[in-house]
């Protein structure tokens, strides 16, 4: 009797627990996970890897963070155009010099003041022998000095005509000095000070985010006094986290995800990245390959089916490109028409140079750059099987191909690279690149080296363009490049959120509302 | 007892060698894997700007001796600086410490909680028609990698049911999935380990002793066949364990969870030798005591092992 008795009092317990967890799992059940009201969700595929040291990188994914806590004097808008941000307007006194008026009352995060006496110092430590190592240094090499002539007013000058400064210029980004000299640009990344609309709190809270608030000082109010950044390097974590609603702006979805997040109310942007998709050749390191040869690698553009890739495997969210530059880009040329795609051309033009039985090349590609580009690189691979080009893709990391880049020793005859014209949105970035000029060249062309450097420092903006179109058609003929799409980031936004922008790679996080507390 | 006194400097000797092991491996495997400088200096650095980074950093230097000078700040526990971040590589890790354990103890604690009573049931009767669809089911569920699982887990509740999140380590809830995930993965190994040791058990002489002495057949279960098939639980719990503390890193990335698993996914995008170098110490050091206390635990559950060793 006595054991069941006791038994009775286990399986009591056991009911009793069961039911506790079942009104545990109900009142989990019951909350939502939108547990902060007011604070924006914003999904990213990685936080800056220097974390808060806007000179350790250029471009995403440190500027989609960097864009929140700091200012640059410029600033590239929504459409491409280099507009006022600390400075309101600038000119040009002669060839080589211009004059940058700054706007007043501007203050930091900690309340310091910025003018242009601090503007002088921020851009002293970028040109000193410390910050010239630094990627945003490097890119500033071509300035002679810069030193405020007034409060407000700042004189900068370059060694050669730059036609780019102000676009430039939007890349180096205003830390405050006295805070970057205590604790130099390590410590500084932990503790970021700058003028833009938010101000760190800190880099990991216990979701995992880096947490903006409201800069007490910012120029700008932020319509939301708190941002969490998630970064979630993970695509299916990202759209996941997405697509429940645990966030309300998510980084590089894929187009096939689109119709998924439309059904539950989110807005789609589709944010033009400038770069254009492409592989390139490396001529120069391997003169015996047949890609050194221009009807191959006209050849191999005529084969590869752009418009499928465009309307397939992006859902034409993109559009095929025929040049280095993506539309609305300066120097983007609307003549030069994509390739199109026409197999037998590519046979005739590779029969004249000799390879009418085809030929076995290998391309070095860093997958996971872009969304879908394993499968673009797969359909190429594909196209090019079709008129007997047998591509062998060699997939590799980032750390890797950015050695072989930067020393030129490539160990394949083709490697995925893009024409990149962010963050100056002007096409003469990678043309540059795909010339003499890059330190190791991988394509050298000689003849058009003249027109290239005429480009550089050219400041009759017309004569620019045209001479920047001329180079289009000239490259798009060479073909030191297998062309592909003009890619473009795709941002969701979800329904309870507006206001929502992008801005030379960056969200605008200040502009954006919510429209429902959660 | 002499010979437990001498197993004291053998096991320092062992964790020694071992953490030379680990550096040493670590050091020249990293420098195998890629040039960290040229990622930091970007894709426009000239061949002056990454020689001076390289000898801002000390890559300038022979391997040799960079190898060196590593080894003496190892002795006194410095990593050097995060190549990325600045911050001093060993307390930067050892900040995302309490996570990964918190991760590993909610996973462990569920892999028991749901492996022993399956195990015992399992093992107690492994003919019976529903223990057979369970061991199928657990040999499935054996195959099935624990990110998969974690996928669909989150697609079920967070995505489709919306009950739970899925990001960072915040409250209870967040607590949920990402022990289920580890868990799905380790418990069918021990359901295994459990019910093949305890359906040994019961074959045993002794157990048909109990039953004609009159005890219950749950007494016999959890009282008699259940302590035996304890030892080789202990050891796959002890190596499961360790295994969660380096092996979690997918989970930790597909939930956010920010412990060391995170930390060593985004550094290795960056190959940031200090950060990885200072990982691979921290769970070396872990992975040894958690055997160091399997060992301790085996000797007290069987005091044969202990004796068999003298």
């Amino acid at each position: 009797m006595v054991e069941v008795g006791t038994l009775q009092t286990k399986h009591a317990l056991a009911r009793r627990a069961i039911v506790l967890a079942v009104i545990l799992v109900m009142y989990a059940s019951g909350c939502s996970f939108k547990s902060d009201p007011g604070v924006l969700r914003v999904g990213i595929v990685s936080l800056p890897p220097a974390f808060g040291n806007p000179y350790a990188a250029m471009g995403a994914p440190g500027s989609v963070t960097w864009q929140q806590l700091f200012d640059g004097l410029t600033r590239i808008d929504e459409s491409g155009n280099v507009v006022a941000a600390l400075a309101t307007d600038w000119e040009l006194l002669d060839e080589r010099m211009w004059r940058f008026r700054l706007r007043e009352n501007v203050r930091f995060s900690n309340g310091a003041p910025f003018d242009a006496y601090v503007a002088e110092r921020v851009f002293g430590w970028l040109l000193s022998e410390a910050g010239r190592l630094t990627p945003v240094g490097n890119e500033l090499r071509g300035l002679a000095s810069i030193s405020a002539s007034g409060r407000n007013e700042l004189l900068v000058e370059t060694r050669l005509p730059d036609p780019i400064l102000p676009n430039r210029l939007a890349l180096a980004m205003m830390v405050e000095p006295e805070t970057w000299e205590s604790l130099g640009p390590k410590g500084f990344g932990q503790k970021p000070v700058g003028t833009g609309p938010f101000v760190l709190k800190t880099w990991r809270n216990r979701n995992g985010a880096a947490e903006l608030v409201e800069n007490p000082h910012g120029w700008r109010t932020p319509e939301v006094a708190t941002v969490e950044m998630y970064p979630l390097l993970d695509h299916a974590a990202r759209f996941q986290a997405a697509i429940s609603g645990q966030l309300h702006l998510a980084q590089s979805m894929r187009p096939e995800e689109l119709d998924a997040f439309r059904k539950r109310d989110f807005d789609v942007l589709v944010d033009p990245s400038k770069q254009i998709i492409g592989i390139a050749f490396d001529v120069v390191g391997h003169p015996e390959s047949p890609v050194a040869d221009r009807r191959v690698r006209q050849a191999i553009n005529y084969a590869v089916d752009t418009d499928a890739i465009a309307d397939i495997i992006t859902y034409g969210k993109h559009q095929p490109a025929g040049q280095g530059a993506a539309h609305g880009v300066f120097g983007y040329n609307p003549e030069v028409e994509p390739y199109p795609y026409d197999p037998v051309k590519a046979r005739d033009l590779l029969a004249a140079a000799g390879y009418a039985d085809g030929f076995a090349i290998e391309a070095t590609i860093v997958m996971g750059t872009y969304a879908n580009d394993v499968e673009i690189y797969q359909k190429v691979q594909q196209d090019l099987a079709s008129v007997d080009i047998d591509l062998t893709i060699r997939a590799t990391l980032f750390s890797d191909w950015i050695r072989q880049y930067v020393t030129g020793n490539w160990r394949t005859e083709a490697f995925s690279l893009a024409w990149n014209t962010a963050p100056y949105h002007d096409a003469i970035r990678p043309m540059e690149y795909f010339s003499c000029g890059k330190a190791n060249p991988f394509y050298c062309n000689e003849s058009m080296m003249p027109m290239i450097e005429k480009a550089v420092t050219e400041m009759n903006a017309v004569e620019r363009e045209r001479a920047l179109q001329k180079l289009q058609l000239l490259f798009h003929e060479e073909a030191p490049s297998l062309y592909l799409i003009e890619y473009g980031h795709i941002w969701v936004s979800s329904g309870d959120v507006e206001g929502f922008t992008m801005a030379n790679g960056a969200p605008q996080l200040y502009r954006v509302r919510m429209t429902s507390s959660d | 007892m002499k010979t437990r006194l001498a197993a004291g400097p053998r096991l320092i000797g062992n964790f020694l060698v071992l953490l030379l092991g680990i550096t040493t491996l670590m050091f020249f495997a990293l420098r195998a894997a890629g040039d960290p400088i040229i990622v930091l200096a970007g894709e426009n650095a000239t061949a002056e700007m990454i020689e001076a980074i390289r000898q801002q950093y000390g890559f300038d230097k022979p391997l040799l001796l960079q190898y060196l000078y590593y080894l003496g700040n190892v002795l006194r526990l410095d990593f050097g600086d995060s190549l990325a971040s600045g911050q001093a590589a060993l307390p930067y890790v050892m900040s995302q410490l309490p996570a990964t354990v918190l991760l590993a103890f909610l996973g462990m604690s569920v892999t028991v909680a749901v492996s022993v009573p399956v195990g015992v049931w399992l093992g107690a009767q492994p003919e019976r028609a529903g223990a057979r669809v369970v061991g199928v089911v657990v040999v499935f569920a054996q195959g099935m990698p624990g990110f998969v699982t974690a996928l669909i887990l989150i697609q079920v509740f967070v995505v489709q049911l919306m009950w739970l999140p899925s990001l960072g380590h915040a409250d209870i809830r967040n607590w949920i999935l990402p022990s289920v995930s580890l868990a799905s993965f380790l418990a069918p190994k021990l359901i295994r380990v459990i019910a093949a040791g305890v359906s040994e058990s019961m074959r045993q002489e002794y157990i048909r002793t109990a039953r004609s002495i009159g005890l219950s057949p749950r007494e016999i279960l959890w009282r008699e066949a259940f302590p035996n098939a304890i030892l080789g639980t202990v050891a796959l719990v002890g190596a499961q364990f360790a295994f969660l503390f380096a092996g979690a890193v997918i989970i930790e990335v597909l939930f956010l969870w920010p412990g060391i698993g995170l930390l060593l996914f985004e550094s290795a995008q960056s190959l940031d030798f200090p950060v990885l170098q200072a990982i691979a110490f921290v769970i070396a050091v872990l992975v040894f005591f958690v055997n160091a206390l399997t060992n301790v635990i085996f000797r007290a559950v069987d005091p044969r092992i202990g004796e068999t060793v003298s």
